[in-house]
């Protein structure tokens, strides 16, 4: 059985604290689900033995959770560190009860390559083998990944004690071309502190490993046979005899829950899933889910948005934008090279822009028919590969666009080589749906180059990007304003007026009314078609149109009104934003001329500017305000 | 000297793009190179063969006048929206829509004025210090004369006002409503306070034309039967 360990501090050591979890904080990755699930599938992705990676989440729940006498074995010589003070671990678990955990396994993948002794800068930097083992568990803020990668800061696999109580995790691996062994190795990752059975002059370091010790502070990994079978069985690990990585979480954070994971790898990695470069299994307890190419639509049909009702965060908001943009994935993969628009080739000289010239006219005219009946359009979209001393050259990537007139926000996907990068929104107007699908290997290089740490967003500023390329923040402007510049160059120009601009203004709030009050053609007072049905509760007011103004009454039917205080506002209605907002001096001002206001059965409190307050004393009042201009429409609300 | 009109290419564009950033910061180097005008690297020729001169433009009437004659934009109205030709135009004219001020310096601004934007753009479309007021002569002729005052390289407040709406800029009987309200036939130029704010200013016109965009269909009617919906404090203005 392995050991847990801390190393003493040596004297004159500079003592440092971790500070890797503020790349994964819920302003980066919007919660700790999405985190485990975003790096935990990107490392597969990156490890993928031939094409297909498969991935098994599993949580424990309170029925599968490990009991507590169980548990202190894994735990010895730990715990006093995790209590200690100073340890930065504030609310750390009772160690008297279970065990819940959460298990996150790969498989055909590679799993950690390399010698799992290795760590002397002379072995770690040959480049005649691989260093996987090594860069995994004995680096921070480092990585060996190259470019092609998805992961670059060294930082990702922090997510994993991030997600425990108490910031700690073990990763079992079997290694593709090692069938024979498995090794298994854990971290604990605190504050520098120091503890009371054991004090040492300088304290503990913050990083402590479970291994065994051949020399006192380098921990090997465990490879004995029957510890790795009881810590598999004790952890329902899955791993058996296939290649990959186990990562087992203890004391798991209890944000992370069943329906969180099942929607993140949904959102996350809804296109490897639909295009069958990714298979992912979520368990919790006896219940589970599968997501690949062909369960994904039921998964989701099945799946109860309810629970996740007042999260915010959710980017995509009901089972029919998914189907949809199932549907989008679906398309995509379904096309050939020649289905696709071609932007017009820029100069390699010149820095990116969004330009006139990328754009055919003619066959604009077109695609502004065929996107205006509601087709897809897919274009390929050139920009400038610029690295600092090398050659420039035109490199492509996809985009992919759509109008969904249910979408009250637009939504954009931003997908580098299967990750969704979801911080990038192009698309500023509703309705639309656009993908942007970057899989060319340089375009996705310069891109994954520009990440933060937890791959939300593309950062100009990036160590990994600044410096790195010619135009390297035009490129990224570029690209990420490129679903909105295609959505523009769709829209058709305006013919004429646009009857509907101010449609979305006409809503009936729960307590408030409106009503348009048009030009009249006659005197006649119209008692019909005024106030839009509501269902349920009747409005208390209505408001009837009359020659050049509007008369208030009590709605027939609804409940008294007597004594109770209302605010009626007025403005001409305008092309151009809100007319109770838009509303000017000028217009109109109630209480002077050409206005005029009669009333009875209430009493008026305040009449100014475009407002009207008044308290009703009996049912049987009328408000009648006229003087308005018939050449205009009046919007009043109340 | 007659100078055989050419365009940008993409390079050219990129060029002039550099240009104008440099410019900006770097007055003592804001002149453009005349020989880049005519570098095959950077131009390309046209599909026909158009002549311009070293003309000085007293307004930018004057310019949408000229442009007018050398392209015969009225029946090329393709012409309207190519960015390689007026981005090149801005170029060569550049003495004169980015003039030396009394302190020897250029101020450049917002390259919209010079490199001519999308159309769908059309809020910094218009900003084209050429282009405009080209495609107003063309589209207006003398009707357009209220937003073609002034020197070429300054924007007055009423072409900001009336010309940043699309429904407006364009529209030929709301803009002969406009110059009735704001030309001044005597004096041959905008008339007094017409740049000023209150009632049945510009500004106000824009404001009760997008009122009025509900009640009647603007697009077919002539300007003297849009203003006799104006409301009265409008009256001062119409003569």
């Amino acid at each position: 059985m392995g050991e847990w360990k801390f190393r003493p501090y040596q004297e004159g050591e500079i003592k440092v604290d971790p500070i890797e979890n503020q790349f994964f904080t819920t302003n980066e990755v919007g919660n700790i689900s999405n985190a485990i699930v975003r790096e935990g599938i990107q490392n597969a992705l990156d490890e993928t033995v031939d094409g297909v990676a498969e991935i098994r989440i599993f949580l424990s729940g309170a029925k599968y959770e490990v009991d507590s006498q169980k548990a202190v074995g894994f735990l010895e010589r730990l715990t006093n560190h995790i209590e200690a003070k100073g340890s930065g671990i504030l609310d750390a678990p009772d160690f008297d009860l279970g065990m819940k955990f959460l298990v996150f396994e790969d498989f055909n993948t590679n799993g950690l390559e390399g010698d799992p002794e290795e760590s002397k800068d002379k072995d770690t930097q040959r480049k005649d083998v691989k260093h996987n083992f090594f860069w995994f568990w004995r680096n921070v803020g480092r990585s060996g990944k190259s470019d092609e990668k998805l992961g670059r800061w060294g930082l990702g696999k922090t997510v994993f004690p991030a997600s425990s109580k108490i910031n700690t995790f073990w990763g079992l691996t079997i290694r593709k071309n090692d069938p024979e062994h498995q090794y298994l190795m854990g971290q604990s990752i605190l504050r520098s502190h120091n503890i009371e059975d054991n004090q040492q002059d300088y304290g503990f370091t913050p990083y402590g490993f479970y291994g065994n010790y051949k020399t006192s502070n380098f921990a090997s990994p465990v490879e004995e046979k029957q510890d790795i079978e009881y810590f598999k069985e004790t952890f329902k690990l899955q791993r058996g005899k296939r290649s990959g990585l186990s990562v087992i979480i203890p004391y798991v954070n209890e944000e992370i829950s069943f329906e969180r994971l099942i929607y993140s790898a949904v959102e996350q990695y809804f296109f490897p899933i639909v295009t069958g470069n990714l298979k992912v299994l979520i368990q919790h307890e006896d219940n589970e889910i599968s997501l690949t190419k062909e369960t994904i639509r039921q998964a989701i049909n099945d799946f109860d948005f309810v629970t996740l009702k007042n999260d915010d965060s959710l980017r995509i908001k009901s089972k029919e934008s998914f189907v949809k943009l199932f549907d989008l994935a679906d398309y995509i993969q379904s096309l050939k090279d020649d289905d696709y628009v071609y932007l017009k080739e820029p100069s390699k000289n010149g820095s990116p822009a969004w330009l006139k010239a990328l754009f055919d006219q003619t066959v604009f005219t077109e695609l502004q028919n065929k996107f205006e009946i509601g087709e897809r359009i897919s274009f390929k979209v050139p920009l400038k590969f610029h690295p600092k001393f090398q050659e420039p050259e035109i490199r492509w990537f996809k985009a992919f666009i759509e109008k969904d007139a249910d979408l009250e926000k637009p939504e954009n996907h931003f997908i580098r080589k299967g990750i969704t990068i979801t911080g990038i929104n192009s698309l500023k107007s509703s309705g639309a749906r656009g993908v942007i699908l970057v899989d060319d290997e340089k375009l996705s290089t310069m891109i994954g180059d520009a990440e933060n740490p937890a791959h939300t967003e593309i950062q100009k500023d990036s160590r990994n990007f600044k410096d790195k390329y010619v135009d390297g923040d035009k490129c990224l402007s570029f690209i990420v304003k490129t679903l909105q510049k295609l959505f523009d160059e769709l829209q058709k120009p305006a013919q004429g007026m646009e009857k509907d601009l101010l449609s979305d203004f006409f809503f009936i709030p729960e307590k408030e009314q409106e009503a348009e009050v048009v030009k009249a053609d006659d005197d006649s007072e119209n008692n019909d078609n005024n106030v839009p049905d509501i269902h349920g509760k009747k409005p208390l007011l209505k408001a009837i149109k009359t020659n050049g103004g509007f008369k208030i009454i009590k709605n027939p039917g609804a409940d008294s009104a007597t004594d109770k205080r209302f605010e009626v506002k007025m403005g001409y209605r305008t092309s151009r934003g809100n007319p109770i907002k838009k509303w000017n001096p000028i217009d109109f001002k109630v209480n002077e001329n050409p206005i005029k206001i009669d009333f009875s059965g209430l009493s008026i409190i305040n009449a100014v500017d475009n407002g009207i307050e008044f308290n009703i004393n009996h049912n049987n009042f009328v408000l009648d305000v006229k003087g308005f201009d018939t050449n205009r429409d009046l919007i009043i609300k109340f | 000297m007659n100078y055989i009109v050419k365009q940008f290419n993409d390079d050219g564009i990129a060029i002039f793009q550099q240009f104008l950033r440099r410019a900006k910061f770097d007055s003592d180097n804001s002149d453009f190179p005349r020989d880049m005008l005519f570098e095959p690297r950077f131009t390309e020729s046209l599909d026909e063969e158009y002549y311009i001169s070293d003309v000085t433009f007293q307004s930018k009437h004057d310019a949408g006048r000229y442009f007018e004659e050398v392209f015969e934009l009225s029946s090329n109205k393709a012409l309207y929206y190519n960015q390689k030709l007026w981005s090149w135009l801005s170029a060569f004219y550049f003495d004169q829509i980015c003039p030396v001020d009394g302190g020897g310096k250029r101020k450049v601004g917002q390259e919209a004025r010079y490199i001519l934007q999308t159309p769908k753009d059309y809020q910094t479309y218009y900003r084209h210090l050429l282009s405009g007021p080209s495609r107003i002569y063309s589209e207006l002729n003398e009707k357009g004369r209220i937003f073609l005052t002034g020197e070429l390289s300054k924007r007055g407040d009423l072409i900001e006002q009336l010309q940043a709406y699309q429904n407006i800029a364009m529209n030929k009987g709301i803009i002969e409503a406009a110059d009735a309200l704001y030309w001044d036939e005597e004096g041959n130029k905008l008339k007094k306070g017409a740049g000023s704010k209150g009632p049945g200013t510009p500004r106000r016109f824009v404001s009760v034309i997008g009122q009025f965009e509900f009640t009647y269909d603007l697009n077919s009617m002539q300007g003297e039967n849009i203003l006799t919906l104006f409301p009265n404090e409008f009256r001062r203005w119409i003569a």
